[in-house]
């Protein structure tokens, strides 16, 4: 098996026990949030319910996005990323975190952010509309999402034990035992995990699609009841899966460095992640476009009032940079082939997508609950920012001191093609400059 | 360390000489079966001009058209036709960015139907047009009358974006044919075809120095032929999507559209390809595997098109406008009196293509057929309602009116498929349907006397050093 993969003479890499530099980092990040977050109930209890809910659309987003990268990789038998989905896959443990995490944002829905509880709607909208029925959707659609999440990743580690098993004792028996319960040696084991993961990977894209797309519409869309975009779940998931690919670039460069796996992820790995972060940055521009000159030309005012509210000043300003982040930074950018062989230059500008992806998400929901009067973007939304980024962090954190960061197997379908003589991992056939 | 002897991807392929004769053969004289096609589809080619003709001596209400319904079959089939050219450009450009291995014995066939299809497509606006002598405002010309043109206007766009893609990727199909050509030219007997293939080949030589910018030319025009796959569906759809029609006024139309363009086009392929390999005996060119990675493609195209159907009803309900639900095309269409032409939609592209979920099904190549024959009736059909449904029942009720197409409309439908595949057979016989020099590049080289084996990996172990050209 081993044979095509080219990584059995690579040590298994990951943190030797929870990293304690980043373990009190974490720390610090969360109870400093959750200070902010406790200051801001008492100070506004709806403008720091509103920070949370920004916040969970951001860090569930990227960590949704990513991945969902680590799972089209599978759809796609992406054989170039072998050395890097395992590290896009790692945010599958912030998911369950973000389940939990959206549970009072349902419960204070009704008070802080559907301002349509409060108006009357045309008759048998509230079929569609009301406040139980918000909950419940959500709560399967994207519990159901995290469920195969987990799935996912769970058949996609499998077989990578057999290779722990020797390496682990006395790391964290819990999990492992649940990971060798019922094994059936490497061989049968990486069979069965290319089976299952094949068939969870297109799963797992429609409940993203699906879930992400009931985000938008309940808490993006609904936020102003009269305003209607039929590609808002597209751009709001789209815009998610780009997040996932800066996620993934900047996590991938800090981890070649820290760990030491320049030897295993070679600049032509981070070539062609950089390839689809440019890619990706303008497939946002374009469905952001679609979105926009649709609205713009249409001059329905139902419609204009949810743009004019983005893009008037004070809001504008966030719009542009927005746009400049998203867009226009990463687009000229990563056009040389240098940024996108760098993985510091690449993360420096994942780092600016991901800043920008955070204020998109406060566009999509702010000025839908305040006048435009001024910017409403201060401590709240920094500090509830903050635990969330602590969070993610722990649950990486978590991830890489339990998982080896490489994926060791590779699925059958893979070894089928490179067995064709196509393009091992990081080899160069085609540039693109 | 043992070498490839034998390409997976087309396993009974033996060597370099095999490619050039096979492909090559193509060129030489038409058999029985190939006659009788073209005469058929020359036979639709003079169906087509006599109905056109008739139409513009007795007027365009030979047409059927007649208000509200101003836009029918000749603007669907243009829409159907555009779509069917991005297949073409998706297999030679995208699918070569992304590296996909398996697109060398089917991206030159691609591309030339791109090609025929924006040429069929671009018959269509001047036929509508109803006095085509005039179909000349279309173009962007410099003019001093100040009747041209409105710049605000989509129609203005899509004469912008369907001439680029026309140019780019008639550019594209030419400058990767090249090395082929000379290929021809080197094994042409017949004089005139010495002669063209001489001309066109350029002098190539296949000196280091010619591949050398050859590749950089081919990958630079993948990469600006990428984006037009995008842009020109796009602005196809904000014809559509930027007026305030029911139905139309959507946003999700561009993404929505180039999706069911990549569909149909993908489906066009298969129904041509399917009949040409057993006819020309290309078994071993376009495999089975092909048509089991293109159905993969068709299926995700299927379900974006799919979530932009559930996108579309569920936003007309949720809106509560009336003329969004009576005339959206969707609420309206799967219960008024286009009913039939709505649920035919529903069923070509959305539910009969889920069976390609299924390996079996993917790797049957008559049930491949099938499917694509259905997936090419059902995108036709959802042009269809979108345009006339949505233009029959709009805000006014008094206004609102039946359409059926007129049989002027019906022929020239027809033999628009006579037109594109009048050129499509010519095609295959004049020029090198299939890239033998890309071809090449996955076929195991000649060397001494090495055939037949099983096949083994090449491949160095590891993460060696990576080779960068």
């Amino acid at each position: 098996m081993a044979e095509h993969s080219g990584y059995d003479e690579l040590p298994v890499r990951r943190f030797e026990g929870f990293p304690r530099g980043g373990a009190i980092a974490a720390a610090v990040l969360v109870v400093a949030g959750a200070i902010a977050f406790g200051a801001a109930l008492v100070v506004d209890p709806a403008r720091a319910w509103r920070a949370y809910m920004q916040n969970w659309m951001f860090f569930t987003s990227i960590s949704a996005g990513a991945v969902m990268l680590s799972a089209v990789v599978v759809m796609a038998r992406g054989l170039w990323s072998q050395p890097i989905r395992r590290i896009a896959l790692s945010f599958v443990s912030f998911l369950p975190v973000a389940f939990v995490l959206l549970i009072p944002i349902l419960i204070v829905s009704g008070t802080y952010y559907l301002p349509w509880v409060h108006e009357a709607l045309p008759r048998g909208k509230e079929l569609w509309l009301n406040v139980p029925f918000v909950i419940v959707r959500n709560l399967v659609l994207f519990g159901a999402f995290v469920c195969v999440a987990v799935a996912f990743a769970y058949w996609s580690l499998r077989p990578d034990v057999a290779v722990l098993r020797e390496e682990s004792a006395g790391v964290a028996p819990a999990v492992w035992a649940r990971f060798k319960r019922d094994w059936r040696g490497a061989e049968a084991e990486e069979v069965r995990a290319s089976h299952n993961t094949a068939t969870l990977a297109p799963i797992l894209a429609l409940l993203y699609v699906f879930s992400l797309s009931m985000v938008a519409f309940d808490y993006v869309m609904s936020l102003q009841p009269e305003f209607k975009s039929t590609l808002i779940g597209g751009y709001f998931f789209m815009g998610a899966f780009l997040g996932g690919i800066a996620a993934t670039s900047l996590l991938t460069a800090i981890y070649r460095r820290v760990l030491g796996l320049e030897d295993a992820i070679l600049p032509g790995n981070i070539h062609d992640l950089g390839k689809l972060h440019f890619a990706f940055s303008i497939f946002w521009a374009y469905l952001f476009w679609a979105q926009f000159i649709v609205i713009w030309y249409g001059l329905l005012t139902s419609e204009q009032s949810f743009v004019i509210r983005r893009f008037q000043a004070p809001n504008g300003t966030i719009a542009v940079i927005v746009l400049f982040c998203l867009f226009v930074i990463p687009f000229f950018g990563l056009l040389g082939v240098k940024p996108k062989r760098t993985p510091e230059i690449l993360a420096g500008f994942s780092s600016v997508v991901l800043i920008g992806l955070w204020l998109e998400r406060w566009l999509l929901t702010y000025p839908s609950w305040y006048p435009p009067t001024r910017i409403w973007l201060g401590w709240q939304e920094v500090g509830v920012g903050l635990a969330f980024a602590g969070l993610l962090v722990a649950s990486l954190l978590w991830f890489a001191s339990r998982f080896p960061l490489l994926q060791l197997w590779r699925p059958m379908a893979e070894l089928e093609l490179l067995g064709r003589g196509e393009d091992a991992p990081g080899e160069e056939v085609t540039q693109l400059t | 360390m043992a070498t490839v002897v034998r390409s997976e991807t087309h396993p009974d392929i033996g060597s370099y000489e095999d490619v050039n004769r096979d492909i090559l053969k193509l060129l030489s004289r038409p058999g029985r079966g190939y006659r009788i096609l073209l005469a058929l589809a020359i036979a639709g080619v003079i169906a087509l001009f006599t109905a056109w003709g008739l139409q513009i001596v007795l007027g365009i209400g030979m047409s059927g058209l007649r208000n509200p319904i101003g836009w029918g079959v000749y603007i669907t089939t243009f829409v159907f036709w555009v779509g069917i050219a991005h297949s073409g450009t998706l297999i030679s450009a995208i699918l070569y960015l992304f590296r996909a291995r398996w697109r060398q014995s089917i991206y030159r066939a691609a591309e030339a139907m791109t090609v025929f299809a924006v040429m069929t497509a671009g018959l269509f606006p001047v036929i509508h047009v109803g006095r085509p002598w005039l179909a000349y405002y279309l173009m962007p010309y410099p003019n001093q009358r100040m009747i041209w043109p409105n710049f605000r206007s989509p129609l203005v766009w899509d004469v912008f974006a369907v001439g680029t893609y026309f140019t780019v990727s008639a550019t594209f199909f030419y400058i990767g044919m090249i090395p082929d050509l000379a290929a021809a030219r080197d094994s042409a007997i017949v004089p005139w075809r010495k002669k063209l293939y001489s001309t066109l080949s350029l002098g190539w030589r296949g000196t280091n120095w010619e591949w050398k910018h050859f590749t950089r030319a081919y990958l630079y025009l993948a990469a600006l032929a990428t984006p037009l796959v995008l842009s020109v569906h796009s602005v196809v759809s904000w014809d559509f999507a930027m007026s305030l029609v029911p139905g139309w006024h959507s946003t999700v139309f561009a993404p929505y559209f180039v999706a069911g363009a990549i569909y149909s086009g993908l489906a066009m392929v298969l129904t041509l390809l399917i009949p040409i390999r057993k006819i020309f005996g290309l078994e071993a060119y376009f495999t089975t595997r092909h048509v089991e990675q293109m159905a993969k493609v068709m299926l995700l195209t299927s379900l974006i098109v799919s979530y932009a159907y559930l996108c579309e009803a569920f936003t007309a309900w949720y809106t509560f406008e009336p003329a969004e639900q009576t005339g959206g095309y969707l609420m309206f269409g799967a219960t008024g009196e286009y009913w039939w032409s709505a649920w035919l939609m529903l069923t070509c592209n959305a539910f009969v293509p889920q069976l390609l979920w299924f390996r079996q099904v993917r790797r049957s190549i008559p049930a491949m057929f099938v499917i694509t024959l259905f997936v090419n009736i059902g995108m036709w059909f959802e042009r269809y309602s979108i345009i006339v449904l949505s233009l029959s029942h709009e805000y006014e009720p008094w206004m609102w009116n039946q359409y059926r197409p007129s049989l002027t409309g019906m022929i020239i439908i027809l033999g628009s498929f006579g037109w594109f595949l009048m050129w499509f057979l010519l095609f295959l016989r004049v020029l090198p349907a299939v890239s033998v020099a890309e071809l090449k590049e996955v076929l195991p080289p000649p060397l001494r006397r090495l055939r037949a084996g099983p096949a083994t990996l090449r491949r160095p172990r590891g993460g060696a050093e990576e080779v960068r050209p």
